[in-house]
């Protein structure tokens, strides 16, 4: 008996918790992909880095990579979408149009920012501060669900960066955004 | 004892678990969301949308039903019906039938509703214009009279003849009706909080009609300004349902891979389409001339527009209606994407160097954009006016006759018949009518008028002919509309584009 509760009990508890939590932190991935395939349907490349694929390297986000992964192959806009995982800086060189950031070092996001800079690539990130150290857009804890509407989660562009890169962003994207800055990069430490 | 512990534990998990999808999905109220605008009105007769149309299937009846699932038209608020030798009917009224505030449905509640719905300021007053007038024999039978024979009458009873309740209508007025609404329909409204969110409750003295009581308690509806948060409360599960038609296609690919999400669609009526003034009602404009709509027709690159912004889900049309409409002819003058040939028309007309104009658009903004980008690689210079989803001000102007160039759709009020859209927008005398020829008014005229199949069919062909030569619109495609819900629920998308809430339900 004593064994049912110290032992089964905690882990029937914990089992059927971490199961539960599993739905929640799937919608969660699903509403950052969300706002990623939403972003590739409001954007323009600029004619000569356009190909006939849209190329998406995320990097520090394993989670959200998996949730993109299904549509990897799929055709956006008369353009296949590839999917895959960025392992360092380094392999970043002409490699994508699209750079999603998520868990890193202040050191490695500069040096990421800086790899793609004036390079027609659209950067996007779900932590807060990345658009005023030089990142173009980003949507503050997308995976957060929102109960009312005034918890809606911040929507963030800075025209500056995207201008600098020759993107164009569609004014549907612009009227959703809370935010939209229009200026250099403030400093370059992760607030 | 150990058995004891072992079921004490598992219950105890289960408490303390959180609440699951599923669970959630049980409750006893279906979310919908209706669209990004806000209604003017929840009132038919003053608004026109589809979203308004829907709500009203659902608090609301008519005399007669269209079954989601055969198509076929079968009685509702009338028990039977009757069509007489000189095209009048005659309706036996189903008895014991009460509006949601107590007052009673009979004969003098459907003489009141059609002297308001074909009342000028009526927005369906077109659809009803050769209905005479409603003989009430006594309180459950009435006889509808007709100036002359309508072969789209029994649809027109079913979908646009809706009905009031005299008492209620005059105590409250238009404003106060458009705001809370009574009817007889499966569900009543409960509360409007700004025409942001409507919650509405199972009308449990729901007649024995076609429609059935409502399978889940309560509807809430609500209205979400933009497609990113539409999409994220769906996924979220703040939202069990979009609307059918207010899921853009664009999002389709992505709410696919949605794990709680299930998509659906199905064949509809409702086309898209380009309207040109051709008949200068919005002051002088190059679209008078038919070499100019030519140049326009051969600009549009309606298949990327159909691969992009409809993402398969259209199908490109030459005709103006769709082939689910009676009397659809799509052996029609056809006008290939050809930019090269439309600027050597635009230079025969005298516009070598093309020239500028207004153009509006109120749904599916990429095909809007893209349409922009065709017209100015031939050189007409479109300035975008957008109302995307305010249609019920871009309407309002359209009839004014102040619309040089529109990109829109209609759903031809659900009636499965070329003359739906037809009289509506290319009779002379009609509000809406940008562009038409004295031939053209005169064979829908003749369709208007007999009853018979085969001769109807072809007027209205030929009506379709004349249209496409003289290139008065562009015809871009006929749609599927899309319907995203949550996995759990049961709900069908109609080919009628009418929702119906009521026969949703949880497993």
């Amino acid at each position: 008996m004593l064994f049912c509760l110290i032992f089964i009990l905690p882990w029937i508890t914990m089992s059927r918790m971490s199961l539960s939590a599993d739905p929640e932190n799937a919608k969660k991935q699903e509403i950052t992909a969300l706002y990623l395939y939403n972003f590739l349907l409001f954007v323009d490349w600029p004619k000569n880095a356009a190909s006939d694929t849209i190329k998406l390297a995320t990097y520090g986000a394993p989670r959200v990579y998996e949730a993109l992964k299904p549509m990897a192959g799929k055709m956006i806009k008369g353009k296949k979408l590839v999917v895959f995982s960025l392992a360092g800086p380094e392999g970043l060189d002409d490699c994508c149009q699209v750079l999603f950031v998520g868990d890193t070092e202040p050191q490695i996001l500069k040096e990421l920012l800086k790899e793609v800079n004036g390079k027609p690539v659209l950067t996007i990130s779900d932590k807060a501060g990345f658009v005023r150290l030089g990142g173009m857009v980003s949507f503050e804890d997308p995976g957060g669900l929102r109960k009312a509407e005034k918890k809606r989660k911040r929507f963030i562009i800075n025209l500056s960066a995207v201008r600098k890169s020759r993107l164009k962003i569609r004014s549907r994207l612009l009227r959703m955004s809370d935010i939209v800055y229009d200026t250099e990069p403030v400093n370059l430490e992760m607030p | 004892m150990i058995r004891f512990f072992l079921t004490f534990c598992i219950l105890l998990s289960g408490l303390i678990a959180p609440v699951d999808a599923l669970s959630q999905a049980q409750k006893d109220t279906l979310v919908v969301c209706l669209g990004k605008a806000r209604p003017k009105s929840l009132d038919p007769a003053v608004s026109n949308t589809r979203q308004v149309l829907t709500l009203y299937h659902n608090w609301g009846d008519t005399l007669l039903y269209r079954d989601p699932v055969t198509g076929k038209i079968v009685p509702g608020l009338a028990k039977s019906y009757r069509i007489l030798d000189n095209g009048d009917m005659e309706l036996t009224l189903r008895k014991g039938v009460r509006f949601h505030n107590g007052e009673p449905f009979n004969g003098a509640a459907v003489k009141f509703s059609l002297g308001l719905l074909k009342n000028s300021d009526s927005r369906v007053s077109r659809y009803l214009a050769d209905i005479k007038d409603v003989m009430v024999l006594d309180d459950h039978h009435v006889r509808i009279e007709v100036i002359k024979p309508i072969p789209t009458l029994s649809q027109l009873l079913a979908n646009v003849l809706f009905i009031y309740p005299p008492g209620y209508y005059q105590e409250v007025g238009k404003k106060g009706f458009g705001r809370h609404p009574v009817g007889t329909g499966p569900y009543r409204l409960v509360s409007n909080r700004g025409f942001t969110e409507m919650n509405f409750e199972r009308n449990l003295r729901y007649f024995g009609g076609p429609k059935g009581i409502a399978k889940i308690p309560k509807l809430k509806i609500r209205i979400i300004k933009e497609t990113i948060p539409q999409m994220e409360a769906l996924i979220s599960g703040e939202v069990d349902l979009m609307r059918s038609g207010c899921v853009n296609p664009e999002q389709v690919l992505f709410l696919k891979q949605a794990d709680q999400v299930k998509v659906l669609s199905t064949d509809i009526l409702r086309v898209y389409f380009l309207v040109m003034d051709a008949r200068g009602r919005s002051g002088a404009t190059p679209f008078k001339d038919k070499k100019v709509r030519q140049a326009v027709n051969h600009a549009i690159n309606r298949d990327k527009i159909i691969r992009d912004a409809f993402n398969g889900f259209a199908v490109l049309s030459d005709s103006v209606v769709s082939p689910l409409h009676f009397g659809y002819e799509n052996h029609v003058t056809r006008y290939p994407y050809d930019p090269a040939r439309a600027r050597k028309l635009l230079a025969e007309a005298g516009y070598p160097t093309g020239f500028d104009t207004d153009y509006y658009a109120i749904n599916n903004e990429s095909a809007a954009e893209s349409i922009l980008g065709d017209l100015k690689a031939v050189g007409i210079r479109a300035k975008p006016q957008w109302m995307m989803g305010k249609w019920d001000q871009f309407y309002q102007k359209f009839l004014k006759g102040e619309i040089p160039l529109a990109f829109m759709t209609w759903g031809s009020y659900s009636i499965f018949d070329a003359s739906a859209l037809l009289n509506h927008f290319f009779m002379a005398d009609a509000d809406a009518c940008y562009g038409t020829t004295p031939e053209i008014n005169r064979l829908l005229e003749q369709a208007n008028g007999i009853l018979g199949a085969e001769e109807r069919g072809k007027l209205l062909s030929r009506a379709q002919k004349r249209i496409s030569e003289e290139a008065l619109w562009v015809p871009i495609c006929f749609v599927e509309v899309i319907c995203a819900m949550h996995n759990d629920l049961h709900f069908q998308p109609a080919m009628d584009e009418i929702d119906r809430y009521f026969l949703a339900s949880w497993p």
